[in-house]
């Protein structure tokens, strides 16, 4: 967990903004661009160390995501980027418990740790989630993005 | 081994084939398939079959048997998940895009057996079908994310002719990212991964899951032919019993 901050997760979702930020935010985020011909540094390096945005707090638009309404608020502080609130997200309907926990086995919990195996693909939640980008995107706008 | 990335729907599609030889065109044909899916399942595509539908431009009777197939599978979920998937927004519109994913990953997966190939995976942002075996002749060892640090696994899984996905869940806490308060909002699940029978099965019992929070666990633990991984903001994992079974040591 030495690395496993929250830091790294919000860097990579912001990595994809200046995608966003080259097409029509009205329209779809560009597709079949091939992902080898952008070098991940070019694409993370200027949005996570960009510096000169004003400092203040900056409220993005409500954007609907499948699981419903996503809102976020980016806070600057020496011109830089230190936190990303969501300020709208799903609050489930459902508020009585699937299941009596107490009638069900012990699962195995650990904590998480970086592990060093050799694997063919990862499984991971990619923070696809074009309605997070858009708002953060259209907060960013106002901090002189 | 064949191997090409390519960015559709927002999110990077990989399809790995195996024995590559004269997988390059049925390669090019899946990819192509994505980009179909794509152009009538956005709901950011003005011209889309789901934006019409939404705008009130297209009546049931006239939607494609695809859109009535993800429509099905959608209420299918809703049901099986006791109403925590739900497509319907609060305005009344549809946004299947919880499950068109692993619908599309299934299908890819499909065009590519009748073309023949029996070793391969297609990864649509993490959620994968894996076919056969590796270039090295082992089921497909597949890492799981670190839900907190993107370049990091937690873990690996071997997977042969099953589906893995996972749902992350970093818009329910407040601030998903604060180094200083690291213990915040201890109770939120930030990821939820589950092995299935195939890769349909594995996304949208990992949406509902995670929409269920610290529940989702249970959930998946009661119901058959499901297997997963739950990862809470606090960094604890917990998993199914018979989760390890699939585990990389």
């Amino acid at each position: 967990m030495r690395k496993a901050h929250r830091y790294s997760t919000i860097v990579s979702t912001l990595a994809l903004v200046p995608y966003l930020a080259g097409t029509d935010m009205a329209s779809s985020a560009p597709t079949r661009a091939s992902v080898t011909a952008v070098p991940q540094d070019a694409v993370t390096i200027p949005v996570a160390t960009r510096r000169g945005f004003a400092d203040g707090q900056y409220t993005g638009a409500t954007f609907d995501a499948y699981y419903g309404q996503v809102q976020t608020r980016v806070n600057i502080r020496g011109g830089q980027i230190v936190s990303i609130d969501v300020l709208d997200y799903p609050n489930h309907t459902g508020t009585s418990r699937y299941i009596n926990r107490q009638a069900l086995p012990m699962l195995k919990r650990q904590v998480v740790r970086a592990q060093d195996i050799r694997v063919n693909m990862v499984s991971g939640a990619t923070l696809t989630s074009t309605a997070f980008l858009r708002s953060v995107y259209s907060a960013l706008t106002k901090a002189g993005y | 081994m064949l191997q090409e990335t390519r960015l559709i729907m927002g999110m990077p599609i990989t399809i790995c084939i195996a024995e590559g030889g004269a997988g390059a065109r049925s390669m090019a044909e899946a990819f192509g398939y994505f980009d179909a899916v794509d152009r009538r399942f956005s709901t950011y595509k003005a011209d889309s079959e789901i934006s019409a539908m939404n705008a009130g431009r297209l009546c049931r009777d006239a939607i494609s048997a695809e859109m009535r197939e993800v429509l099905a599978l959608a209420e299918k979920t809703r049901v099986d998940s006791d109403g925590y998937f739900d497509i319907r927004r609060p305005d009344g519109s549809l946004d299947p895009s919880g499950i068109v994913k692993g619908w599309a990953v299934r299908n890819a997966a499909d065009l590519l057996r009748e073309a023949g190939h029996r070793d391969f995976f297609v990864d649509a942002g993490g959620d994968i079908q894996a076919d056969g075996v590796n270039e090295d002749g082992e089921e497909w060892r597949t890492g799981i994310r670190n839900p907190f640090a993107e370049d990091e696994i937690i873990g690996a899984v071997r997977l042969s002719n099953r589906g893995i996905a996972t749902s992350g869940n970093y818009a329910r806490g407040r601030h998903i990212y604060n180094p200083r308060q690291p213990g915040d909002e201890l109770d939120d699940i930030v990821s939820m991964t589950i092995i299935g029978a195939d890769v349909l099965e594995a996304d949208r019992f990992a949406t509902a899951a995670c929409a269920m929070g610290a529940d989702g666990i249970y959930f998946i633990e009661e119901t058959a032919g499901l297997e997963g991984l739950m990862v809470n903001a606090a960094g604890i994992s917990t998993q199914t019993s018979g989760f390890g079974a699939f585990e990389i040591q």
